[in-house]
């Protein structure tokens, strides 16, 4: 277990996560009240992953995120202290299904919504956009690796 | 037993493609389009599920290049892609594709209902 890790459990995802953008913490924040948090978990996800692919298959799709996730967000970052938008959005792009296979739900709205605003130019948005990934994959990450073995939950 | 290769840059959804379809067919996998040109030509399966947003050449220039081989052009290919926005089944259908799949695939019925169907057997 990493240190600080807390296990993930059903319920564990921290829709109010003080590592999540602030102004969505904030309860006069109704049109976004509906959102998932950026470090949202859905058990289910992993639930289904063992279902689809037997004993061990969601560990080693959460290792794969494991692995692969700071890749991409520093892909992210390199690109958008560039300002290479084609970039930026392939490594968006990279991150929607793998987050979405491990119920990592907020993430990957974010990343849908970060490869559209890539593409399409939106240089006022990108760097908050790029920050909230980084603070997301860093609150998920720790919690993924410290998650107990499928079915001891 | 079919054979069913998906070409796919994302290892997570090829081990998952490998997971819903690995009963009922053989799956083999690809990482990107010009290693999956050269498989596909060298033993074609029975049925390619491709991505469209490979690096490098994309799902859909790969496309282009299988019709354009007689050996692979008769192929069924499936397009998977994490857009499902309006109108993209219609685009997907004229760029050539036989269907297609939006990702993450969490539908596994969507799935193995797309492949059963074009390759003739029962879902």
């Amino acid at each position: 277990m990493l240190p600080g890790a807390c296990p993930l459990s059903p319920g564990a995802a921290r829709p109010d996560s003080p590592t999540d953008h602030p102004h969505r913490s904030r309860p006069s924040a109704p049109p976004e009240a509906r959102l998932p948090a950026d470090d949202a978990l859905d058990p289910a996800a992993l639930e289904k992953l063992e279902r689809l692919g037997g004993p061990g298959f969601a560990d080693r799709i959460v290792g794969i995120f494991l692995r692969d996730a700071p890749g991409h967000v520093a892909r992210a970052e390199a690109a958008l202290a560039r300002r290479d938008g084609a970039e930026l959005a392939y490594a968006a792009h990279a991150l929607i299904s793998t987050a979405a296979n491990i119920g990592a739900t907020g993430l990957e709205a974010l990343v849908r919504q970060l490869e559209r605003d890539a593409q399409a130019g939106a240089w006022d948005a990108l760097p908050a956009q790029v920050a909230r990934l980084a603070a997301a994959h860093a609150s998920l990450a720790p919690r993924l690796a410290a998650r107990p073995p499928a079915g001891d939950a | 037993m079919k054979r069913v290769a998906v070409v796919e840059d994302n290892e997570d959804n090829r081990l998952l493609v490998a997971a819903i379809l690995g009963g009922r067919y053989a799956v083999e996998e690809y990482a990107d389009g010009p290693a999956a040109l050269a498989g596909l030509a060298a033993s074609p399966p029975d049925l390619v599920l491709l991505d469209i947003s490979l690096p490098g050449l994309d799902g859909v220039e790969v496309l282009r290049r299988l019709r354009a081989a007689p050996a692979l052009a008769h192929l069924p290919v499936v397009a998977l892609t994490a857009h499902a926005m309006a109108g993209d089944r219609e685009r997907f259908l004229a760029e050539g594709f036989d269907d297609y799949v939006t990702k993450p695939i969490v539908d596994e019925v969507r799935l193995v209902g797309a492949v059963s169907r074009l390759l003739g057997d029962p879902a």
